[in-house]
């Protein structure tokens, strides 16, 4: 397969980002910064726990603002109003003032005071951006193109979240051949559905199964079609587990549309295996670009000869991990789509997080080797080939954080992998009109 | 390079010849850098005694690949069989050093800017000088930083740090704070500097530690004392000087005379001033985002629109005009520029091409010499701080 770089990226910053006209450049302090958000924050009480995903997410962003510290886990270390904000009114889930610190040890904030709406569906915050009535919010990457169209001010981050295909359960077995093995074994009989053949630390019979599915599933996917036409562009295909921009070498792990070749060879490895039914593909029920992503993957899959069954998974609500896990159960859910942040923008970083999660999940059982974070090149292309050998995980698309933002905000940096909004830095150009009538 | 080569060796064995298809570069290392690298690949495989050929039809392939991560740039070589495009014999990276790149001016026009790039850094740098060249030409070079003042030395073209002092401030920080390195008028040994809430006096090479003392500011209704002025204008310190907000990021208005009436101009964040016999003139780049004139006048004769807010003023030797130099407008996230502005009969018009930077201006002082200015900008691409002396000379 050709190798090839996407620089998608590069190209939404360009085209999208309609460039407000510039009055100023050195801060400028005052003004009340308004944000919207769609999750909704109870408390930012540590004690209390966040209900959904979106939450504990929006928690990691509102936590630091008003938290000097904001722990790796999630949680505040310090007293409240440490951070650069004080909150001065909280509307559990739906609305939070907050002013600005004049004694924070790192400097006031440029600007007077932050309000934060809640709750906010995506298409309300959309409209709120046009009519000028907020500053600042998230966009869905898949909807960054359109907005930009509409006229609104975007701004996209390197692509550093993974959307990708996983096994469920801990059926890999420890060898990262077994693939080959399979292959060579000739026809393997096995359930498509994810229920367990066999044991997570022996050589695993269901574990070389779901290989070949998901070497099958690999070959078949169109993850260029899934860039294009879901995402709008706004992404990059993913081959490997760490995009180009922070390992400088995604282009060892292609990612180009299947050839013919490809799908042929994703046909006879689904006949080796004599799937007794579909595989089933777990999304998140509240994630409508899952649920497109894994509505392109049936289509890629039944193209290749491939059955798949796309599955809504329930994630949202009190105990969403637990019910997420009893509801892959449930529908005896195979291969599920995950989405996962990089948690730093050094490779070594991130990639030993990804690491963490993939052989506590689709590679448990299998003896991961010692990662150090300061590890090299070769390593880091070594331990991710070693994940993708076993086609347990199957990188899929790298997303960007996308944000829309007013004519008056300025010095937003879409912040990286570990980083959060940078409320504190940014500041408001009063100078800049704001379209007449409409507040 | 060595590493690299051993790799590729163990990769092509007991193949003795390797033909290499076209590098391809993705990466900011320059062309002239890639045939280096190619070459010293060469040398280093000859010395393993594998020859590189260009071979039609070889039987080892090898494709190099430069790229960049965000820890910097990469070499990729991949090892193949020319009967299986597909094979992989072997995969050797190894990261690179980037070689530093300064930035230069054009040229061609009655005046021109230049630029000599100095030094860089990963900190944030508030000011520089160099005690024994306005120009930046010397061998020592004085760095301020938030809360130290770093004293460096060129060794072998390359900055190392000798010691630095500690600024220890008893108040919070300030988010865009700046900062000022000024040659004590009575003492050639002695430099004095500005931070926000801070004037510190030292010596210019660092052997004795800096004494600091608040620039004490009560607020309102308590007595107001306005803290140190700092001097805009190191040549005519008379004519330009003034309080900076320690709280904020500007220039509270400074004490103008315009006749027998002392007025307060307006706040700033940078200006220029001009003196012509009795009569003083000055620029002032306000809060506003506009920059005004005020010539003879309490109230401004003249604004200056698309101005950005660090603007100094500078001579040349071939022209007796009021010449002032002018950042850009766009916030830190952008890249910036340096424009030369002759101002005479209230009205400002730019001379000659503009002076670009990777990233924004963030600090912009006049030099001792009036004839330059310490620039402070901050690359985009690195992220680095850069410290520039930008001039202005005449095209013949």
């Amino acid at each position: 397969m050709k190798v090839r770089l996407y620089l998608f990226l590069a190209a939404i910053s360009v085209a999208l980002a309609a460039a407000p006209a510039w009055t100023a450049r050195r801060p400028r302090y005052g003004g009340t910064l308004r944000v919207e958000i769609g999750a909704s924050v109870a408390s930012l009480d540590p004690v209390v726990t966040a209900s959904s995903p979106e939450e504990t997410a929006a928690l990691a962003q509102i936590g630091p603002l008003v938290f000097e510290h904001w722990g790796a886990v999630d949680a505040p270390i310090g007293a409240a109003g440490t951070g650069p904000f004080r909150v001065t009114s909280w509307d559990a889930g739906k609305w939070a003032e907050l002013v600005a610190n004049e004694e924070f040890r790192e400097g006031r904030p440029f600007v007077d005071g932050i309000e934060i709406a809640m709750g906010r569906a995506a298409h309300e915050r959309l409209v709120d951006l046009e009519l000028s009535k907020t500053d600042l919010t998230d966009i869905p990457p898949q909807d960054a193109r359109r907005a930009a169209e509409r006229g609104v001010r975007v701004s996209a981050s390197q692509p550093d979240e993974l959307l990708a295909l996983v096994f469920v359960g801990g059926n890999a077995g420890p060898n990262g051949a077994a693939a080959t093995s399979a292959r060579s074994a000739g026809k393997v009989t096995g359930q498509a559905t994810g229920q367990k053949t066999g044991q997570a630390n022996g050589p695993s019979r269901g574990g070389a199964v779901e290989q070949v599915m998901g070497q099958a599933l690999s070959l078949a996917i169109d993850r260029v079609a899934i860039v294009n036409f879901i995402l709008q562009k706004t992404g990059e295909p993913a081959g490997g587990l760490l995009p180009q921009w922070s390992s400088g070498t995604a282009f060892l792990f292609p990612a180009a549309a299947p050839g013919a070749a490809d799908l042929e060879h994703a046909k006879e490895l689904w006949k080796q295996i004599a799937a007794s039914g579909p595989l089933v593909l777990g999304y998140d029920s509240a994630d409508s670009l899952e649920q497109s992503v894994a509505e392109r993957i049936v289509v890629n899959a039944k193209e290749a000869g491939v059955a798949v069954r796309a599955q809504a998974v329930p994630v949202a609500g009190a105990g969403a991990e637990k019910s997420r896990g009893a509801g892959l159960q449930a529908g005896h859910v195979g291969v599920q789509l995950v989405r996962w942040r990089m948690t730093s923008p050094l490779p070594g970083v991130a990639l030993k997080d990804f690491l963490a999660r993939i052989y506590a999940g689709p590679l448990a059982g299998v003896e991961a080797g010692a990662f150090p974070e300061s590890a090299s090149p070769e390593d880091i292309y070594g331990a991710q080939r070693a994940v993708l050998n076993t086609y347990r995980v199957v990188p899929l698309v790298w997303l960007p954080q996308v944000y829309g933002l007013s004519a008056r905000l300025r010095d937003w940096k879409a912040p990286g992998p570990g980083e959060n909004w940078p409320l504190a830095d940014v500041w408001l150009d009063a100078e800049t009109q704001t379209p007449t009538g409409v507040q | 390079m060595s590493q690299l080569a051993d790799k590729i060796a163990a990769a092509v064995r007991p193949a003795r010849s390797l033909t290499f298809n076209a590098v391809e570069n993705v990466s900011s290392i320059s062309p002239a850098d890639v045939t280096l690298l190619r070459h010293l690949l060469e040398a280093e495989l000859a010395a393993r005694k594998i020859r590189v050929v260009q071979d039609p039809l070889p039987e080892t392939l090898g494709d190099i690949k430069i790229s960049e991560g965000v820890e910097g740039p990469l070499m990729t070589v991949e090892i193949h069989r020319s009967d299986d495009v597909d094979s992989r014999e072997g995969i050797a990276i190894v990261a690179l050093q980037k070689r530093a790149v300064t930035s230069s001016a054009e040229g061609g026009v009655p005046l021109i800017l230049q630029r000599r790039f100095i030094f860089a850094q990963a900190e944030p740098i508030l000011d520089f000088v160099s005690p024994d060249a306005p120009d930046g030409a010397g061998t020592r070079l004085l760095v301020l930083e938030r809360d130290r003042v770093d004293y460096l030395r060129l060794d072998q073209a390359r900055w190392s740090v000798d010691h630095s002092s500690a600024v220890k401030s008893r108040f919070h920080a300030v988010r865009d704070p700046r900062g000022l390195i000024a040659k004590d008028k009575n003492d050639d040994e002695a430099i004095q500097i500005y931070l926000p809430q801070e004037t510190c006096i030292g010596s210019g090479h660092g052997q004795t530690d800096l004494g600091c003392s608040p620039s004490v500011r009560a607020k309102p209704p308590a007595v107001l004392f306005m803290g140190h002025m700092w001097p805009l204008n190191p040549a005519e310190p008379r004519i330009f000087s003034a309080p900076y907000d320690p709280d904020r990021n500007y220039f509270e208005g400074l004490e103008a005379n315009f006749g027998d009436s002392a007025v307060r101009l307006p706040a700033f964040y940078s200006g220029a001033a001009m003196s012509e016999g009795h009569r003083d003139s000055w620029i002032l780049a306000e809060l506003d985002g506009k920059a005004r004139l005020y010539d003879g006048s309490p109230s401004a004769t003249a604004p200056f629109s698309s101005w950005g807010d660090n603007l100094v003023g500078v001579s040349a030797d071939c022209d007796p005009s009021w010449l002032v130099l002018v950042s850009g407008t766009g916030d830190w996230t952008v890249r910036d520029t340096l424009r030369i502005y002759r101002v005479a009969e209230h009205q400002a018009a730019t001379v000659g091409q503009p002076l670009e930077f990777a990233g924004p201006v963030l600090a912009l002082w006049p030099a001792e010499d009036g004839k330059s200015a310490r620039v402070v900008s901050r690359n985009l691409q690195t992220g680095m701080y850069e410290g520039s002396i930008v001039s202005v000379s005449c095209s013949n």
